[in-house]
């Protein structure tokens, strides 16, 4: 049940996703960030207003903005001003307390956010003549004979450059697949009479590509949306394809995409709080 | 204009080493602010006109071996060229060598105005060879925490050749200029518009580079190794650990390298699965996995060390070398090369530029001379191995010559192509049949040096179709190439003859290092690989001989050396032998070597005689792979000079090119230039 709610999420907010950044397809993926960033920022503001207690947050910070007022007012008195920074702390304390239920509510959608900003902005898919290794991860040691020997199976436009190396320690099979003409294709692990498939994106600039494919816990479809996780009962545990980094840039700083949707979310949040009404 | 007294100290205003560099800039919370795009240096003048300069600087173009080629219907666009233009010989530098005479190509002047006159110079101080091409500087501040030591301002690397590049000179006029891999331009001059660090560049922990070998069979030996480190590793099922070396950490205080030599440098561990069934193995390192067949190469691989954590990391990028999978794993990494793409030292100009080569065209060696020339000498890599390192070299080269190609409009263009002088230093004896080592190397590549010309002659028929009248096209080398059999142990020279001395008690040492010799009792010493000093009073620290001495010490040295016969060739070693005030003059004389050893074809200064070492024999068969060479006498190593204009001046020199692209300008002859345009007669 839960894994049937999990696959449906992951399918609506991928599409919802896609849209969310076709308009920016063909430029910088900043521009797409700082979208995602400004949707999630009002949608945070507007999910915090609801679940908080506005009117008791409103009265703590004017309590704590009146008492900074008094410690510029009163820094010869020491005692005075031990007692103001006690009371400011006290108040903070107590804000943090308020402010914990709509961060708790708020940490759902950000973990969905997040995976799918992370299946498009924190690899980049591979470029023609650009090689990659693809591992699969294993229920027994690959070498062990028992289920015969995994095969990698790949389309034209991709080439198989080296026989599956084992690894009995990590339960693992590695190949190293090198890519030839852009285009996204399904590479094939044929192992224990089952086939596996897994996505390989080749060419383009930036947008979803999925380096792991990886079983049916809930944990790892919330975590690796990008492709229908591999069935609990499979003797091929995880198929990984490691792809080069996306970089990301701001005014020819290279940041990573995390800070720069943080940072995208606070500014566009305490850009909208007057418009929208909410304290924070 | 300048004057002859004009110093470029290209990184006097830089920030200073490795570990400063990746502290501060990840301090700041950016590895993009190496990439920040810089403006073009611009300085209003009247630009270049439509006119365009290419010069492909192929170092070691051999002329005879061209013309060879061109005869043989087998360079059918040099051959065009020469027939447009000009193809002849072009006279260097004493001593024929890269950093002298590209030094000489970039200034215009003589290694007495430049001050490069060898790869080795030496410490006066205390007689230590020291490289000739750049020279770390310290901080000049830095924040002590206990044993933490933040570079805060200064130092890093200073390059040590003087005088103006000719291409500042076009900066100043507003003509754009490329410059690419040029030797001796290490810290990267900053007066190109866009510039590539060459020869010199270090790599990541050494300056001249040190390759690894991790190996199981324990039989392998390799006692007196250089230029890299062998480290003997354990396979248990089929898994084996190993650790990348990486930069001295400088942050730290040192700690005593009597029980591990390496215990200061930065480290990063990596584990091999082997797969001998398959003859292949993965490599784990830093949360990325390379596959490699047995023989293969991979491609780059960047890593990180760490200096200090989450404040301070250098990246570098190396290449695997899986040699043997079974009975024994083998594996070769080359030199940590500085990442282009995170710079942790100044290899390009501006920063962002190599940032976007990387981008276009993948990561590139950075290191100043790429192929691994060491680790084929010892026999870590074979003759197979050491090709395919080359091939890869030359496929990087022509990729980066093919990118900027593409986005060349006007002004300079120049192209530097190592493979030329490299692969003819390690694969002579393939293709030579009367190198006395010819039999032992590897006869599948004797062809291979003729093949490297052709692909040169592809990178001429690239430029060709570009060629016309605001389109001047040179190519040129540094020096020729001969073989190199037998060497000469100038140091045991000059010891058996009573002009050095050693220490009492080390004579029965194999081999002497600088520190064992007496400087009371020596009047000469070899440093370099042509050089021959005098221990001069007042210049020296422990000089004995002075000025009037001198004179008479030089001609009898040079008589003497000119005479020598080698007993079993009946052949002289030493064809000529300069006096320093016949090729050279400038400021820098006086520190010169009084006299540079031209050797005779065939023979060359054993490579342990270049930093100071003595032997027992004085000439013997050259042991190693590096079997071709060019620090003979200058007259018998000429460079290669093709233009496709025609060349006016009687005997051109390497001296007179930065003249005559100036003059193709309309730039007049700046006064610090020794030479004259080859245009004008």
């Amino acid at each position: 049940m839960a894994r049937t709610a999990v696959k449906i999420l992951n399918l609506g907010l991928g599409k919802l996703f896609d849209l969310l950044v076709w308009p920016f397809r063909s430029l910088d993926p900043i521009w797409a960030l700082l979208a995602i960033s400004l949707l999630a920022g009002v949608m945070a503001l507007w999910i915090f207003g609801k679940v908080s207690d506005q009117e008791r947050i409103r009265r703590v910070r004017d309590r704590i903005r009146g008492n900074v007022i008094g410690i510029r007012l009163f820094g010869d008195d020491i005692g005075l001003l031990l007692r103001l920074q006690g009371r400011i702390l006290w108040d903070t304390l107590v804000y943090m307390r308020y402010a914990l239920v709509p961060t708790l509510v708020l940490i759902v959608p950000f973990l969905l956010i997040l995976t799918q900003a992370n299946l498009r902005f924190s690899v980049r898919p591979l470029q023609p003549g650009e090689a990659t290794v693809v591992k699969a991860r294993l229920a027994e040691d690959p070498a062990g004979g028992g289920a015969g020997e995994p095969v990698l199976e790949v389309p034209e436009g991709l080439v198989v450059e080296t026989p599956g190396v084992t690894s009995a320690e990590l339960r693992e099979m590695a190949w190293r697949v090198r890519a030839e003409a852009p285009g996204t294709y399904l590479v094939t692990v044929r192992a224990g009479g089952e086939r596996v498939a897994k996505q390989i994106v080749v060419g383009g600039g930036w947008g979803a590509v999925s380096p792991l494919r990886t079983g049916e816990s809930v944990v790892d479809m919330l975590l690796y949306p990008g492709e229908i996780p591999i069935a609990a009962d499979s003797v091929v545990r995880a198929i990984e394809v490691s792809y080069p980094d996306l970089p990301v840039t701001v005014f020819g700083w290279r940041v990573h995409w995390l800070i720069i949707l943080f940072a995208g979310v606070i500014v566009f949040a305490f850009a909208f709080r007057g418009m929208l009404g909410v304290e924070i | 204009m300048a004057s002859g007294n004009d110093t470029t100290r290209s990184g006097a205003s830089r920030p200073p080493g490795i570990g400063r560099r990746g502290f501060v800039k990840l301090a700041a919370g950016s590895l993009g602010a190496a990439a920040m795009p810089l403006p073009l240096l611009s300085c209003g003048g009247p630009g270049a006109g439509g006119r365009k300069v290419v010069v492909l600087g192929l170092d070691g173009l051999d002329p005879n071996m061209l013309r060879a080629m061109i005869d043989a219907g087998r360079a059918p666009n040099f051959a065009k060229l020469a027939r447009m233009g000009s193809f002849g010989r072009l006279g260097t530098t004493m001593p024929a060598l890269s950093p002298v005479a590209w030094s000489s190509f970039i200034t215009g002047q003589n290694p007495g105005g430049h001050g490069i006159a060898d790869f080795i110079a030496r410490d006066p101080e205390t007689h230590d060879p020291v490289f000739s091409i750049w020279e770390p500087q310290a901080p000049d501040f830095v924040l002590d925490l206990g044993d933490l030591h933040l570079p805060i301002k200064g130092g890093g690397p200073i390059n040590l050749r003087r005088g103006r590049p000719f291409w500042s000179y076009l900066t100043d006029q507003g003509i754009p200029s490329f410059v690419s891999k040029i030797p001796t331009n290490y810290p990267v001059d900053e007066t190109a518009t866009y510039a590539i660090s060459g020869m010199g560049t270090p790599d990541l922990a050494d300056a001249y580079g040190m390759f690894a070998y991790y190996t199981t069979d324990e039989f392998e030996d390799f006692p007196e190794v250089e230029g890299g480190n062998v480290f003997y590793i354990d396979v248990q099922d089929n898994v084996a650990a190993g650790e990348l070396i990486g930069p001295v950490n400088s942050l730290w205080t040192p700690q005593s390298t009597r029980h591990d030599p390496l215990i200061n440098n930065t480290k990063v561990p990596f584990k091999i699965y082997r797969d001998p069934a398959r003859d292949a193995a993965r490599i784990d390192i830093q949360g990325q996995s390379i596959v490699l067949r047995r023989g293969e190469y991979s491609d780059w691989v960047r890593v990180q060390f760490t200096l200090m954590p989450v404040l301070g990391e250098v990246s570098g990028i190396v290449r695997f070398l899986l040699k043997e999978t079974r009975p024994h794993l083998k594996l070769y990494v080359t030199p940590v090369n500085i990442d282009p793409e995170h710079q942790a030292g100044p290899v390009t100009y501006p920063a962002s530029f190599g940032a976007e080569i990387a981008r276009d065209i993948g990561a590139f060696w950075t290191k100043g001379l790429p192929a691994d020339t060491k680790a084929f000498d010892y026999g870590i890599i074979n003759d197979e191995e050491y090709v395919k390192q080359a091939e890869l070299i030359l496929r990087e080269r022509m990729a980066l010559f093919d990118h900027q190609w593409a986005r060349f409009k006007e002004g300079l263009f120049y192209f530097y192509v190592s493979s030329t002088d490299q692969d003819a230093h390690m694969l002579w004896r393939n293709m030579d049949e009367t190198h006395p080592m010819h039999d032992r190397s590897d006869l599948r590549f004797a062809g291979y040096l003729k093949d490297l010309y052709e692909e040169m002659d592809k990178l001429v028929g690239k430029v060709l179709p570009a060629v016309d009248d605001d389109t001047l096209l040179l190519i040129c080398s540094d020096h020729g190439f001969v073989s190199f059999g037998r060497q000469f142990h100038l140091n045991t020279w000059l010891r058996d003859n009573g002009y050095l001395a050693l220490k009492p008690g080390v004579e029965k040492k194999p081999e002497t290092s600088v520190r064992d010799i007496d400087w009371s009792r020596t009047v000469a010493y070899g440093i370099g690989f042509n050089g021959l000093y005098v221990n001069r009073k007042g210049r020296e620290a422990h000089g004995i001989v002075d000025d009037e001495r001198a004179g008479e010490l030089v001609a009898r040295l040079s008589r003497e050396l000119e005479g020598l016969t080698d007993p079993e060739t009946g052949q002289r070693p030493v064809a000529k032998v300069y006096r320093r005030e016949e090729v050279y003059s400038g400021e820098m004389l006086p520190g010169m070597p009084e006299l540079l050893v031209g050797y005779t074809p065939g023979y060359r200064c054993a490579s342990r005689s270049v930093i100071g070492s003595t032997g027992d024999a004085t000439i013997d068969l050259n042991p190693w792979a590096w079997s071709g060479d060019h620090s003979m006498a200058r007259d018998l190593v000429p460079g290669t000079l093709l233009s496709s204009q025609p060349v006016r001046k009687a005997k051109p020199n390497i001296v007179d090119l930065p003249v005559s692209i100036l003059d193709f300008f309309g730039i007049e002859r700046p006064g610090q230039m020794d030479g004259t345009s080859i245009f004008r007669t």
